[in-house]
């Protein structure tokens, strides 16, 4: 797939859902409203259908401001990554940080977000010391989102994340389809 | 190629700004009970080989057809159940770069549909026939599949159809069960149309 229909893809991911809030009369929008989570995060999609590549467990949260359906946040998230075939450990630990963008939609019952930051290797890894610094990026299309009293419980079924804490010489990518949990807690206007 | 995207881009955006505004409460589907048609594309790009890299890429096109129907109250959630086909093809880039016939897989499966119908889950399972000579599997060679899909989005196009998005599935593909299992796990994203009948 060429970046055309790639972007085109991203562009239609994005301005779709909006466009279905947009013509909700329900959602005000207004704000500003500052919002946290905490989240877990899994390939356990893969590992239930028994691939063992690639896995991953991460935990993290994030802090954001926004309206009551857009919103820009940061995000840190410390994961733990398989180094490929041989087994399920995890043996590789990355620190991924960024800034992120998210839009609720479908009357607050789906949350999409972007996020994309640096990803700082924390394990000496092939060739590779701890604190080398490259790319993290995560694409959450669709999670629903469950109210419980004054929190929400999200559920991202798949993710996906692009791990990249080694760019020079050999570098060490970790691709993933993330299932995340997450709790949702806003406060504000 | 450049003006064939263009059009496209500006189809479908335009779609999306005169059918797809839903207020809320209505169903994304006018008559939400019945026989459906659909036509999807899909592609894979960064699927998953056992104990090799993430380089599963592949892309086809599936139909289905099923009967829905509403439960509980008119506006409550809506269930159904429908046959499908798809025809898979597959990216080879271990030793270079191709496309290989794939894998043909007929199925069936249970659905879904939450939020006014503009979200749609569901799980298909069936037989998965390879259509090519793999290295230890001959063309022919049956085996089955298992399609999750978690949350498709959808908008009504006009009065009778729907536009509907995958934006991240997964397909289990086990075309050769013999030794050794040849397996496949693909993530797949996909966009296609919905038509009662």
């Amino acid at each position: 797939m060429g970046i055309r229909p790639l972007s085109f893809l991203l562009v239609l991911l994005l301005a779709a859902p909006v466009h279905a809030a947009a013509a909700d009369p329900v959602r005000k929008g207004k704000g500003p409203r500052f919002h946290a989570t905490a989240a877990v995060s899994s390939a356990v999609m893969g590992a239930i259908a028994g691939w063992e590549w690639h896995n991953t467990l991460a935990w993290g949260g994030t802090f954001g401001l926004g309206t009551r359906r857009f919103s820009a946040f940061v995000s840190v998230e410390h994961g733990f990554y398989g180094y490929g075939a041989g087994g399920p450990h995890l043996s590789n630990e990355v620190l991924n940080g960024g800034l992120g963008v998210d839009v609720v939609f479908f009357d607050d019952h789906l949350r999409a977000a972007l996020v994309s930051g640096p990803a700082i290797l924390l394990t000496d890894s092939f060739r590779t010391d701890a604190g080398s610094v490259g790319l993290f990026f995560e694409v959450k299309p669709v999670g629903f989102r469950i109210p419980a009293k004054k929190v929400f419980i999200e559920i991202f079924p798949l993710s996906f994340s692009w791990v990249m804490p080694v760019v020079q010489g050999i570098p060490l990518v970790y691709l993933n389809y993330r299932t995340s949990i997450d709790l949702w807690f806003g406060w504000g206007r | 190629m450049r003006m064939r995207w263009t059009w496209a881009a500006s189809f479908l955006v335009a779609l999306l700004a005169t059918g797809g505004t839903v207020r809320a409460g209505t169903s994304a589907t006018p008559d939400r009970e019945g026989l459906r048609l659909a036509l999807s594309a899909f592609g894979s790009l960064a699927g998953d080989l056992p104990r090799r890299s993430n380089n599963a890429a592949g892309f086809g096109f599936s139909l289905r057809v099923g009967w829905r129907g509403v439960i509980g109250a008119p506006d409550g959630p809506a269930m159904g159940v429908f046959g499908e086909c798809s025809r898979d093809r597959w990216v080879a880039a271990e030793t270079q770069l191709k496309v290989v016939s794939g894998v043909f897989n007929a199925g069936m499966g249970a659905e879904l549909l939450l939020f006014g119908d503009r979200v749609r889950m569901a799980l298909s399972a069936g037989t998965s026939t390879l259509l090519f000579d793999a290295a230890f599997h001959s063309a022919g060679s049956t085996g089955f599949y298992v399609d999750i899909q978690p949350a498709s989005l959808r908008w009504p196009i006009g009065r009778r159809a729907v536009l509907e998005l995958l934006p991240i599935g997964a397909v289990v593909l086990v075309p050769g069960t013999g030794n050794p299992l040849l397996r496949r796990l693909e993530y797949r994203t996909a966009i296609g149309f919905e038509v009662p009948f």
